[in-house]
C-alpha cells in the first residue's frame, strides 16, 4: 500500500504537448508511473494520444472517453498537457461529478480568482495556491 | 525536380509529402514493407494536423510514391534526402548505425551526380562520416550536405513549407545552386535561405533544440522560485516577455520539456562536447533540473494528500 492508495486521480493530457500524439519522455507518463507506484488508480484523457499510451503501458490505467469521464469521482484532476480543449471547460459539470474539488494544473490554463470563486482547490505552477478559504490576491 | 526521401519516420514524411506538394516527384523508402504497402495506399502512419490532405493529394496526383528499393528510389533522382533515425546510444551520443548503413549501400548505387542531404539531427562531422562511407564504394563525384530541419511537431506542415529559415551546410557550388532552386518556393516571403560550411549547419540544429530547452528550464527554475517567495510567474513572463531581447514565446513555466527532440539533443550535444574534452555545463544543469521538474506535480500531490 502506498501513500496514494484508495486515491483515484484523473490526467489530462497525455501528449508531450497539444496537437500532436507523439508521448516520447512526456512528463504526463512519468507522472503517473510514480502514481501507480504510490498505489494511486488512474484516469486518463488526451485528445489524440492514448493509443500510443496504451501501447507502452497498457491497461494500469483507465482511459476515458472524454474529459469528464476521466475526472469522475476523482480525488484530484492534474493537467499535464495544455490542449486547447482544456482551456474552458464546463467546470459545474467537473463539481458535480468529481469526489474532491481539487486542481493540480502543470499548464497554468485558469484564472486564480475564477477557481476559488468557484470553489475548487487550485494549485498550479509558480502561482499561488487558491482555494474558497484562501481566494487569489487581488 | 526528382528526389528521393530515405525513412519514413516523422520529419521524412514531412519532407516528402511537402516536397510533393511543391510540384516535385518524391520517392520515400523504407525498409518496412508492411509501412509502404499502407502509405500506398494512403494510410498515413503518424498523425500532423494537416499532413493528411497534402498525403492523399500527391498520391492521387502520382508525385508521392514509396518503395522498399533503395536502388529504386535513388535512380533518377539528383536529391536524395537522409531522413533516418538518430536514436541515443546508451552513453547519450546520437546512434549513427542508420544513417552509415544506409550511406555505405547508396555508395554502390550512385551512377551519376547526387547531393545526399542529412535531413535527420545528426552531430557534428557526420556530413563527413557519410562521405566516406559512400567514397568506399563511389566513382562518381557527389556531395554530401548538411540541410537541418526545424519544424515544431503539431505545426510541420506550415513550418516546413514556410520555415523561418532554411540552413544549408555545403562548400560546395554546385549543390548550392541546386538547394536554392529546391527551396526558393518556400521562401517567397523573403525569409532567408543560410550557406555555410557542414560542421556549422550541424551544430546549428543542436544549438537552436539546446537553446530551447534552456529557455524553457528557466522559466521552470523561476517558477519554483515563485512558489517559494510567493509570486507569479505568469506576470514574470509577461513582465520580462515584452523585452525584444527576450521575447514572448517559449516562455510558459510547466512541468518539464519531454517529446522526442529536446531531451535527446540536448544529451548528444552535451555528449559531443564531452567527446571534445568541453564541459558544457549549463546542458548538465539543464538536464538535471528538468527531471526533477517532470514530477514535481507528485511532490505536491504527496503534500497535500500527505498524512490522511
Amino acid at each position: 500500500m502506498g501513500e496514494f492508495s484508495r486515491k483515484k486521480f484523473a490526467v489530462w493530457g497525455l501528449a508531450f504537448k497539444p496537437d500532436t500524439d507523439d508521448i516520447r519522455e512526456a512528463p504526463a507518463l512519468y507522472i503517473i508511473r510514480d502514481l501507480i507506484a504510490a498505489g494511486a488508480s488512474v484516469s486518463a484523457f488526451d485528445p489524440e494520444a492514448m493509443e500510443n499510451v496504451k501501447r507502452t503501458i497498457g491497461e494500469v490505467i483507465h482511459y476515458a472517453n472524454d474529459p469528464y469521464e476521466a475526472v469522475q469521482d476523482a480525488d484530484a484532476l492534474l493537467i499535464a498537457t495544455e490542449w486547447a480543449l482544456f482551456r474552458t471547460p464546463d467546470f459545474d459539470k467537473m463539481k458535480e461529478s468529481m469526489k474532491e474539488k481539487v486542481i493540480f494544473d502543470g499548464r497554468n490554463l485558469y484564472d486564480l480568482q475564477r477557481m476559488a470563486e468557484m470553489g475548487f482547490y487550485y494549485n498550479s505552477m509558480g502561482r499561488e495556491t487558491v482555494s474558497p478559504q484562501i481566494p487569489a490576491f487581488s | 525536380m526528382n528526389i528521393a526521401v530515405v525513412g519514413t519516420g516523422y520529419v521524412g514524411l514531412v519532407t516528402g509529402t511537402c516536397f510533393a506538394e511543391m510540384g516535385n516527384h518524391v520517392t520515400c523508402v523504407d525498409i518496412d514493407a508492411n509501412k509502404v504497402e499502407k502509405m500506398r495506399n494512403s494510410i498515413i502512419p503518424i498523425y500532423e494536423p494537416h499532413l493528411d490532405v497534402l498525403f492523399e493529394r500527391n498520391i492521387k496526383q502520382g508525385r508521392l510514391q514509396f518503395t522498399t528499393n533503395l536502388e529504386e528510389a535513388v535512380k533518377d533522382a539528383t536529391i536524395i534526402f537522409l531522413a533516418l533515425p538518430t536514436p541515443p546510444g546508451e552513453d547519450g551520443s546520437a546512434d549513427l548505425s542508420y544513417v552509415l548503413g544506409v550511406s555505405s549501400q547508396l555508395g554502390r548505387l550512385i551512377r551519376d551526380y547526387k547531393i545526399v542531404i542529412n535531413k535527420s539531427t545528426v552531430p557534428v562531422g557526420t556530413a563527413e562520416k557519410v562521405r566516406e562511407a559512400i567514397a568506399k564504394t563511389c566513382t562518381v563525384h557527389f556531395d554530401v550536405i548538411s540541410n537541418p530541419e526545424f519544424l515544431r511537431e503539431g505545426y510541420a506542415v506550415d513550418d516546413f513549407m514556410k520555415p523561418d529559415r532554411v540552413v544549408i551546410g555545403t562548400r560546395s557550388e554546385m549543390a548550392k545552386k541546386v538547394m536554392s532552386d529546391l527551396y526558393a518556393p518556400f521562401v517567397r516571403q523573403g525569409n532567408p535561405i543560410y550557406f555555410m560550411d557542414e560542421r556549422s549547419a550541424e551544430l546549428t540544429k543542436y544549438a537552436a533544440n539546446a537553446f530551447l530547452a534552456t529557455k524553457i528550464t528557466f522559466m521552470n527554475e523561476v517558477s519554483n522560485l515563485c512558489e517559494k517567495v510567493g509570486a507569479n510567474v505568469d506576470a514574470i513572463r509577461i513582465g520580462i516577455g515584452s523585452d525584444s531581447r527576450i521575447g514572448k514565446r517559449f516562455l510558459f513555466a510547466g512541468i518539464g520539456y519531454g517529446g522526442s527532440c529536446f531531451p535527446k539533443d540536448v544529451q548528444a550535444l552535451y555528449r559531443t562536447s564531452q567527446d571534445y574534452n568541453y564541459d558544457f555545463k549549463i546542458l548538465s544543469s539543464v538536464m538535471e533540473v528538468n527531471e526533477t521538474q517532470k514530477t514535481v506535480m507528485v511532490e505536491k500531490l504527496k503534500q497535500h494528500f500527505g498524512g490522511i
